[in-house]
């Protein structure tokens, strides 16, 4: 704890020094306001305000807020967004100004379409790299499985952002496991984003704004996971009119209802989502799959609340559960339940404080009629954080803040009605994780700049619980029992975050950062690929905080008037107090799961092209990664370092859309990777007259290589508030490898063969959208 | 426990329309190691210890034996017997009795090379009835006899059992392990053959071999890899070989069992 308060002071001291600085800044008048939808009256993140006068300019934040300080004087400032007309106003800046602004959607007309959608030079302006920004307007036109919009499979088309496995939901990051991804849903930590085993997310697109990906190098405002955050905001709901828009499709629907409260004043939005393709299997002629049950189904409802010209309230939350049942007999089911409470203070036109509380929940539930018998486990979490940012003058943006989040684990146990001698309760685990930070994003000179901050994060495991320590085998050697309360292990330490910007040109510039992030929170899963089963654990005595550090460097440039950007980032990553099974370690339902595990370390490294088109009838990128990501363990193979599953070393992505005229929009997205790193068999031997593998190194060989074409095509009747999408996944049949298993061959018994198991060879589908 | 929700997750990904198809893949050239499989049971009778080396993976089946090398067996009282070689990668324990409480020493001397295995024999658990119940159709099969072996778990110490079902005298393929962490002391303890579908008129005998814990790893780890490959995307999480109780690490084991037997003919 004393750390704490050291670091505590320290950053205090750092921001008072910070602020005395800015405030000696020569400053005349600040323009500050919200910049929001005009047809919806959403908030829009990351618009762009610009004086082109004096080259200065500022972007909204989260909640649509900006305030950019500049010497008096009238100015044209511009208002701009991608896919949005840009705005200019007049303003007299002798005095300060508040200016809400509202921008429109540029319309779908052939000849407008390249004139009015300006682009921006961003990419190369802005101090942030290994980012990626995406509107859901931009998410929705490319095709993905089942036509379902889809913000977790579309992020993984872009470049180091790879997926677990054929449909799944989970992704890794610059060769981080799908654990190290901090997935955000208006500030609540999703613990499972996958529906139906990954083949959906949990995110629904009608009720998703857009999402920003940091993949590694956060700002100092997040923490938490080594690898990537993935923030995600959802709508806050039309605040100029009453709508209902939603889709039908093959498996699934979709409904949501938005509109005022009071007119610009509060506004709500309910979106809901069900799959039913269970109802095919009333089509089977087995009674077992007939009877059985499969669906999974979601909420998300959000309310906003401008108490006060300086104060407004948000209140979302998000409730999604699985059921999967077999024949009545065994069945699973689990769900995320999150909740945010924010609440916006403007204390002046420069400083802006977001108040949040989270709750969080994960669980499952497996039950097995026949015995009576069910188990269950999950995680919840309380989140508190106070978030400032101050928006010292065109030159310094300061954002400083606390975040506290109390974790409770519940690793499970079984309980059963009929047979009460296997009911077993696990221990629950408690830990809470907490952090300060501060960062100053300083435009040096017209050609630095410069985002530097640093988090102090702690975490602490408290009582009370008795926990064990274990000898090599995994028996337990002794215990200790600790009280309510009690601290049980703490750990803590430092994250530093920077990032620079040399800007050569306005088309040009070179980018460095370098950041460290913490793990205290870790996935212990049954397979690679993710299940609903995967438990999580806190750090304790015996897992130690994973530690990652991570050098990129890049160069950016754009083309054409700013309608091409082109990037190539390289990147190294250190990685530290990895986790993996001990060989052939069972962890379902073991509630001295530590006892399986061994700690390792792991690097990666690579290079990232994207280059990318945002405007135009033909829009699209083409990104490509060249990385590789090693593990070295003791007691894995023979320590020898070893290629990680997710060491692909090359991975391509090629999305294109093209939109003629205003009743058609065509897409389609061609991926390819190098097949997964696996463990195989080498030789086979005899035991109790079975023939057993041999194994010899570990992910020593090579699934085949992956590659899958997906195609869509959407028309937009004359009705503009209904369009009609078909899509083909998998357009040319690639039969891609789900799993690869080892049996005796049919045709030559005595021989073993591999049997590879492909899903989803050509997935059609058609949605109709509407919206009234 | 495990496998029903690797058979619930298969069942889900059939109704997602899975294919299978078979590919060809290249086997790297493995080196050639031993193979030791031994046991002693307290039961009275001659007990065996075969050696033998890897083969091909696609081609299992043709296993060279191993004739020549020097096993000898000790026990924790001093007594000492080498093994007899009666060919074909066979040695013979023929003098020492296995006995409960017991700890044995097998060591193992081929080309050059020494292996040395400890086990203990524990008393075990004692198996008490025969109890057939209906199993409703499920991801087992259809509606079907579902067999349980109850027993009385000695508490206080953790007992691992190896099951071996014979179904009209004939031994059922399979690895059927069950630990005590979540019932030891259980005075009606029962393990379930859910794989087994017997019929009404079948001879059941079901053999209860108790053993140590680093054996029982041996077989859980063995049960991972050869039960491995139960898709979920990914085949075994880690696949790797059987830690086995020789040192230096050898394929196999060597593993004193106490055994408890019963037998019954399903209704």
């Amino acid at each position: 704890m004393n750390n704490f308060k050291q670091a505590f002071s320290c950053l205090l001291a750092a921001c008072f020094l910070l602020l005395s600085i800015s405030i000696q800044a020569q400053t005349k008048a600040t323009l500050s306001g919200y910049v929001k939808d005009g047809t919806t009256g959403e908030a829009m993140i990351g618009a762009t305000i610009f004086i082109p006068q004096i080259q200065k300019g500022a972007y909204t934040n989260e909640y649509g807020f900006y305030s950019l300080s500049v010497p008096g004087g009238k100015y044209q400032v511009q208002y701009r967004f991608v896919g949005f007309d840009t705005d200019t106003l007049e303003v007299d800046l002798n005095t300060s100004q508040k200016l809400d602004v509202e921008l429109l959607p540029v319309s779908r007309s052939v000849e407008e379409v390249v004139i009015t959608d300006r682009a921006s030079n961003d990419q190369v302006a802005s101090t942030e790299m290994g980012t990626t920004s995406l509107t859901i307007q931009e998410i929705k036109k490319i095709p993905v499985l089942f036509g379902e919009t889809d913000v977790l499979k579309t992020i993984q088309l872009l470049p180091g952002v790879k997926p677990a496995g054929e449909g799944s939901s989970g992704f890794f990051v610059r060769g981080g496991g799908t654990d190290q991804n901090l997935i955000l849903l208006d500030e609540a930590p999703v613990y499972n984003a996958s529906h139906l085993l990954g083949f959906f997310s949990v995110f629904n697109g009608d009720a998703i704004k857009g999402t920003k990906l940091y993949k590694g190098n956060m700002p100092a405002e997040y923490g938490g996971r080594l690898s990537s955050t993935m923030d995600i905001r959802m709508k806050e709901g039309n605040s100029k009119d009453l709508s209902v828009s939603g889709g039908l499709g093959l498996i699934s629907s979709r409904l949501t209802v938005e509109g005022p409260i009071v007119e610009d004043k509060a506004s709500f939005m309910v979106s809901g989502r069900r799959t039913y393709a269970d109802i095919f299997l009333n089509f089977l002629n087995d009674t077992a799959l007939s009877s059985s049950t499969l669906y999974f189904y979601d909420l998300n409802a959000k309310v906003n609340y401008k108490l006060g010209e300086k104060d407004q309230l948000f209140v979302s939350g998000y409730l999604g559960r699985d059921v999967l049942s077999f024949a009545d007999n065994f069945g699973i089911d689990w769900g995320n339940q999150t909740a945010t409470v924010r609440w916006n203070h403007l204390f002046n036109d420069k400083l802006f404080l977001n108040s949040t509380f989270i709750y969080s929940d994960y669980d499952y539930r497996i039950s097995i009629d026949p015995l009576e018998a069910s188990i269950t486990s999950g995680i919840q979490d309380f989140n508190l954080k106070e978030a400032f940012t101050y928006y010292a003058n065109s030159q310094n943006t300061l954002k400083f803040g606390v975040d506290a989040i109390y974790h409770t684990f519940i690793p499970g146990g079984i309980s059963s009605d009929s047979i009460t001698e296997i009911n077993q309760d696990f221990e629950k685990r408690y830990a809470l994780e907490s952090a300060i930070y501060f960062s100053h994003d300083w435009s040096v000179t017209d050609k630095i700049k410069l985002n530097y901050g640093l988090r102090y994060s702690n975490f602490t495991v408290l009582g009370p619980g008795t926990y064990y320590q274990f000898d090599a085998e995994g028996a337990v050697t002794d215990s200790s029992t600790y009280n309510n309360g009690e601290v049980v292990a703490n750990y803590g330490g430092l994250e530093p975050r920077i990032s620079s910007t040399f800007i050569i040109d306005s088309r040009q510039s070179i980018k460095a950062s370098y950041a460290r992030n913490r793990q205290y929170i870790h996935l212990v899963s049954n397979s690679t690929s993710g299940t609903p089963t995967d438990v999580w654990i806190p750090s304790s005595e015996i897992v130690q905080p994973e530690i990652a550090d991570q050098l990129s460097i890049g160069y950016f440039r754009n083309f054409d008037d700013n309608k091409w950007e082109a990037s190539v980032e390289l990147y190294y990553k250190d990685l530290q107090n990895q986790i993996e099974y001990k060989n052939g370690a069972d962890i379902f339902l073991n509630e001295n799961i530590e006892s399986q595990l061994v700690f390792g370390r792991g690097w990666s490294y690579g290079a990232e092209f994207l280059l990318r088109k945002k405007v135009g009838k033909v829009t699209g990128w083409v990104s490509y990664t060249l990385s590789r990501t090693f593990r070295e363990f003791d007691d894995i193979n023979e320590g020898n370092p070893f290629p990680a599953r997710q060491d692909r070393i090359h991975d391509v992505s090629v999305v294109a859309i093209y939109e003629p005229n205003k009743k058609w929009s065509f897409s389609s997205a061609f991926v390819y990777n190098t097949g997964d790193a696996v463990t195989f068999p080498s030789g086979s031997y005899e035991i109790e007259g079975q023939i057993i593998p041999y194994y010899t190194e570990r992910n020593g060989y090579r699934l085949p290589a992956y590659h899958r074409l997906d195609l869509s095509a959407t028309y937009f009747g004359k009705n503009p508030n209904t369009n009609l999408n078909a899509s083909l996944y998998n357009a040319y049949g690639r039969k891609n490898v789900f799993t690869i298993d080892f049996r005796e061959s049919e045709t030559n018994p005595g021989e073993t063969e591999a049997i590879k198991t492909y899903l989803f060879q050509w997935v059609p589908s058609v949605t109709w959208n509407f919206n009234f | 426990m495990k496998n029903t929700i690797i058979y619930l997750f298969l069942a889900a990904s059939f109704f997602l329309v899975s294919c299978e198809e078979v590919i060809e893949i290249e086997v790297n050239e493995a080196d050639i190691q031993l193979v030791i499989e031994g046991d002693l049971t307290d039961e009275n009778r001659i007990h065996k210890v075969k050696l033998s080396q890897t083969g091909s993976y696609f081609e299992p089946g043709n296993f060279p034996v191993i004739e020549g090398a020097t096993l000898t067996l000790t026990n924790a009282s001093g007594e000492s017997e080498t093994l007899n070689d009666v060919g074909q990668g066979v040695y013979q324990i023929e003098n020492i009795k296995g006995e409960i409480g017991e700890t044995y020493t097998l060591t193992v001397s081929h080309e050059g090379e020494t292996y040395e295995a400890i086990s203990s024999m524990p008393s075990g658990i004692i198996l008490d009835t025969l109890v057939y119940n209906t199993r409703p159709a499920g991801p087992f099969g259809e509606e079907g006899i579902v067999m349980i072996v109850n027993f009385q778990d000695p508490p206080g110490e953790r007992n691992y059992v190896f099951f071996e079902l014979y179904l009209n005298d004939e031994l059922v393929e399979g690895i059927f392990l069950y630990d005590d962490a979540t019932t030891d002391g259980v005075a009606e303890a029962g393990y379930a053959f859910f794989t087994v579908s017997p019929e009404p008129g079948d001879r059941v005998r079901v053999k209860a071999l108790s053993m140590d814990r680093d054996v029982y790893d041996y077989f859980n780890t063995l049960v991972e890899i050869a039960g491995g490959g139960f898709g979920l995307g990914a085949g075994s999480a880690a696949p790797a070989n059987p830690e086995s109780n020789f040192t230096p690490q050898a394929l196999g084991y060597f593993g004193a069992f106490s055994v408890s037997e019963i037998e019954g003919v399903v209704p």
